[in-house]
């Protein structure tokens, strides 16, 4: 679930969140003097706004994936003099099923981040983060002085329980203060591009934000910019130009933290992704914190400063897997609890897929009936009395869709599913965005793994809209994000700088 | 416009006027209006947004200029305009408007809240968010007794969200339910260790004396928090409160200045720069600090700090204006429902305002809520109304839990002079001085001159 945030941080959801989801309110306080603590905070460092899998679609490299996850929303890159920076004390986490148990445990991949104040700023005492004395053009030595904070990481995978520590003292790099600061970000960003050996690449870094979206239409009770039909079949077969809404997302950057492996290192039977027995893999993007005493014990025992007591247990903050279900297919009173447990206990949360809330707003918003059972059924014709039986809706297709591996499973678990059978369809310019509901079929996209172009707020209001939805061609009127991503590992557009950041929307 | 918006630019240009005179003319018509305002209900609009930021303020957004609470109430509001009834709509704007009156300090946000909860009750019996909404409304209102009941009742509605222990810490706290508190924090931050659980975490800590626990939580939580956020400007405030306690004044105004950094103007975080400059003696530059904090922000406590500096510059009348201005916002709270005098009642009784009147609130809060800090409360005015036995129990009782406080050293410490237990006395006064000299802008010389005559005359003052 990608939760893009309105301009500076309140809360928002993408879609339907205007029938669905109240944003967090921040709790009210110190009117009078007494001490009030907020109640709710927003939590951008552990705060995932995508997650990304894919067979590399880089030339040559189609055995790889990919594994992307973006934290910190809607990060304006002007400003400073904070920037953005990854928490210290969080896990942040890609787990891997690949015996399609549902159960995400078989690997996963874990960073931590630390931060160093150095020098400069130390120094003269300086907010500043970043400074141009002289430019920054090394993430290290000679050209980093000015990088006043400097955040280094570590990689570690844990394969059946047994962990192993692949990299440390890596740099992620900076926010992308302007072109005075760091007159060469690119060169900047490519140092922070590691090869790891053995096939395994990673980046921590700042980057733009892939995901595009008229998030002010999406959250005005789905004001759509136009009426069913809402596309023509030209400006739906476009992927290059926005026919009518805005990409409210646009010139907006998040955190990224990317990693590329050979596929024999994630599937069950250590093959590649030619020849593996087990070519699906489900995954999801997790960050946690460890737990924390209240009060450190024994409360005689000298005070250090450092003992935080914290006991090695980690609380899962939130979790994303597919996009948008934790805007559009939870309730509110759930939220919270639903980022709290395990994929694989999905059950729980069951009636939300088959009575889905987005399409009751979809179909009181533009009064076209949704599919209230599995497409094709019979028996639930459209007709206006369909809010009436919502009770009775029945829609086991997402279900299938979104927690299963095949109908047949059993098991229920929300994991982003990807079958390594399927060749890549090459690079952004030959991929479709609307997946398989494109003219010309595009299998390589959501749900089967998904990459930084595919449409999932257009192919989400169709999947859960249903066939009138998709006859009407569905859509927010933005088909394409604001910077072209590359086909290059991390596959994601260089950040806009803070200098000279555009947003598109008013 | 309200009248009341009239009224706070006036107090807010009264310092650049150029004469006593002048002064006090406009702080009367400021008064007037103040008062009208109460009468009415009206919203002072006027009393800046705090959050909000200018041109090249960092965090702040050119796109977008307004405050979390005002982009909440429009949200909310223009939500309602298609579902007028919807008691989750009017539950999501009462909650926005408490946010702006954390951010405005304007109490009639309270009064607004109040009314949009009574009309969304009926229709959600048995809802979490309606439960925890109650439950903030409460806690800023400082019925804690009521803020416990709701605290219970959103942790029996929504047992996975962490704010509704939130509500039900908060209010056990400051009901003195020590022991409750620190197992339902337990539990809140077991079920999501960020901002809001480390801040209790870290108050709890500083309650029971661990001050270097409290100042590493409170680094968690600012690690956590927004960097350009509200919440975590209050953390750095918070911050540079425990290292003010531990008299570390160079580092207390660093994280003052940090909030101050995130949100530009932000009042408490100027507050907090103004208690370091009054405690370092740079009384002008406190003053013009503090009158631009309760420009923004009138709160009582930043009101009277401003009085305190007047006065020490040897201002009586210019103190005066600011004592009578704390009665008028004393008046504002409780006609929107803050049950604010106890916490009044120690500036009452520091500045020897009615004594008696303070040791009779300060006496039936304690019976409500038993913490240390009414405890405190109550000890300090029973002492300066010359009760000293019942001073003496009470101050026992502030320091229960280990607290570390030099505040309630100090007033234990003078306290136990007075009962006549010099040794208690001086080694009260002695801890006090040892962990931070300047704990108080009022008291400090006082706890130095008590120490140096000890040292003269082998006993406390």
């Amino acid at each position: 679930m990608r939760a893009p945030r309105v301009l500076g941080g309140l809360a928002v959801v993408a879609l339907a969140a205007a029938l669905v989801v109240p944003p967090n309110a921040q709790r009210a306080t110190d009117a009078a003097s007494h001490r009030e603590a907020p109640l709710i905070s927003l939590d951008p460092a552990a705060d995932i706004t995508d997650f990304f899998m894919f067979r590399s679609y880089e030339a040559g490299n189609s055995d790889k994936v990919d594994l992307i996850m973006n934290v910190i929303p809607g990060e304006e890159p002007s400003a400073g003099p904070n920037y953005y920076l990854f928490d210290p004390n969080v896990l942040y986490a890609f787990n891997i099923d690949n015996n399609q148990d549902g159960k995400a445990d078989d690997i996963s991949i874990e960073f931590r981040f630390s931060t160093e104040i150095r020098g400069t700023v130390d120094q003269f005492g300086l907010f500043l983060g970043y400074v141009a004395i002289p430019p920054i053009t090394k993430l290290d030595g000679p050209g980093s002085e000015g990088l006043g904070l400097r955040q280094h990481y570590t990689v570690t995978m844990v394969k059946n329980g047994n962990r192993q520590q692949i990299a440390s003292g890596l740099i992620a790099v900076p926010s992308n203060v302007g072109p005075r600061t760091m007159p060469n970000y690119s060169s900047l960003a490519a140092q922070g591009t590691y090869d790891l050996g053995n096939g395994v690449k990673v980046f921590a870094g700042q980057r733009d934000d892939p995901f595009y979206i008229d998030l002010g239409a999406v959250f005005d009770t789905l004001n759509l910019r136009r009426t069913p039909p809402f596309e023509t079949a030209a400006e739906d077969a476009n992927d290059n130009v926005n026919p009518f809404g805005t990409d409210m997302l646009s010139g907006f950057n998040v955190n990224t933290i990317a990693i590329e492996l050979p596929a024999a290192m994630l599937t069950g039977d250590g093959q590649s992704a030619a020849t593996t027995a087990q070519p699906k893999l489900g995954a999801y993007a997790s960050t946690s914190r460890q737990k924390v005493r209240v009060l450190r014990v024994p409360k005689d025992e000298p005070k250090d400063p450092d003992l935080m007591q914290t006991s090695g247990q980690w609380v899962q903050i939130q979790r994303l897997a597919n996009p948008l279900i934790n805007e559009t297919i939870i309730g509110t009173e759930d939220k919270d609890e639903w980022n709290a447990r395990e994929p694989e206990e999905e059950s729980r949360f069951l009636d939300y897929y088959l009575r889905p809330r987005l399409a009751l707003a979809l179909e009181l918003v533009y009064g076209v009936p949704t599919a209230c059972t599995p497409f094709g059924t019979p028996d639930c014709a459209p007709s206006a009395t369909h809010p009436a039986t919502f009770a009775n809706w029945n829609r086991t297709d997402l279900v299938n869709l979104l927690l299963k591996y095949s109908p047949t499973d059993n098991q229920l678990s929300e994991l982003l599913r990807l079958d390594l059978s399927v060749q890549p369809t090459g690079g952004v310019a030959t991929q479709r965005r609307m997946g398989i509901l494109a003219a010309a079929p595009d299998l390589t996209a959501w749900p089967n793994g998904r990459r930084p172009k595919d449409d999932v707020t257009d192919i989400a209001i169709r999947v859960v809209g249903g066939p009138s939805y998709i006859a009407a061609r569905a859509s927010d009127g933005v088909n394409t994000n604001d910077k072209v991503n590359p086909d290059t590992f991390p596959f994601l557009a260089m950040p806009h700088d803070g200098r000279d950041r555009q947003h598109a929307n008013p | 416009m309200s009248q009341t918006h009239y009224a706070h630019v006036v107090i807010a240009g009264e310092h650049q006027l150029p004469g006593p005179r002048a002064r006090f003319l406009s702080l009367r018509a400021a008064l007037l209006y103040a008062l009208a305002a109460i009468v009415l209900t009206i919203p002072m609009a006027a009393i800046s947004a705090v959050v909000r930021g200018g041109p090249g303020t960092p965090g702040a957004l050119v796109t977008d200029p307004r405050t979390v609470g005002q982009r909440a109430v429009d949200d909310a509001q223009t939500r309602l305009l298609q579902a007028p009834d919807d008691p989750h709509l009017l539950t999501q704007l009462a909650s926005s408007y408490l946010q702006r009156a954390r951010e405005t300090g304007d109490p009639t946000y309270y009064s607004k809240a109040d009314g949009l909860l009574s009309t969304a009750a009926a229709d959600l019996p048995a809802d979490a968010d309606f439960a925890i909404a109650e439950g903030s409304l409460a806690l800023s209102r400082h019925d804690f007794t009521a803020a416990l009941g709701w605290g219970k009742r959103a942790v029996a509605l929504g047992p996975a969200r962490p704010s509704a222990y939130g509500v039900l810490v908060d209010a056990e706290v400051e009901l003195g339910r020590y022991d409750e508190a620190v197992a339902n924090a337990q539990r809140m931050a077991d079920m999501r260790p960020d901002l809001s659980s480390y801040t209790r975490i870290s108050y709890l800590r500083e309650l029971h004396g661990d001050v270097a626990g409290a100042i590493g939580a409170m680094q968690l939580a600012i690690q956590a928090g927004p960097a350009s956020g509200e919440a975590t400007a209050w953390c750095d405030v918070q911050l540079g409160n425990l290292y003010f306690a531990r008299g570390d004044l160079d580092a207390a105004e660093h994280a003052y200045a940090r909030s101050v950094q995130r949100i530009a103007g932000y009042p408490h975080g100027n507050a907090g720069i103004a208690r370091v400059r009054a405690a370092r003696g740079d009384l002008a530059a406190a003053a013009t600090l503090y009158e631009r904090v309760v420009a923004m922000l009138p709160l009582p406590d930043y009101v009277g700090a401003l009085g305190d500096v007047y006065a020490r510059q040897g201002n009586g009348d210019a103190a005066a204006r600011q004592y009578a201005l704390v009665e008028v916002e004393r008046r504002l709270l409780l006609a929107n429902g803050v049950r604010i005098d106890a916490d009044l009642a120690l500036f009452d009784a520091d500045h020897g305002h009615d004594v008696a009147h303070a040791v009779d609130v300060a006496r039936a809060e304690y019976a409500i809520r038993p913490s240390v800090h009414i405890a405190d409360i109550l000890a300090w005015a029973e002492l300066r109304s010359g009760d000293v036995a019942n001073a003496l129990a009470h101050s026992v009782e502030a320091l229960r839990l280990g607290s570390q406080d030099p505040l309630l050293l100090y007033h234990a410490g003078v306290i136990a002079k007075a009962a006549g237990d010099e040794a208690r006395a001086r080694e009260l006064l002695q801890r006090a001085h040892d962990l931070s000299p300047r704990f108080t802008f009022l008291w400090a010389d006082d706890l130095a001159r008590r120490l140096s005559d000890r040292s003269d005359r082998g006993g406390v003052r």
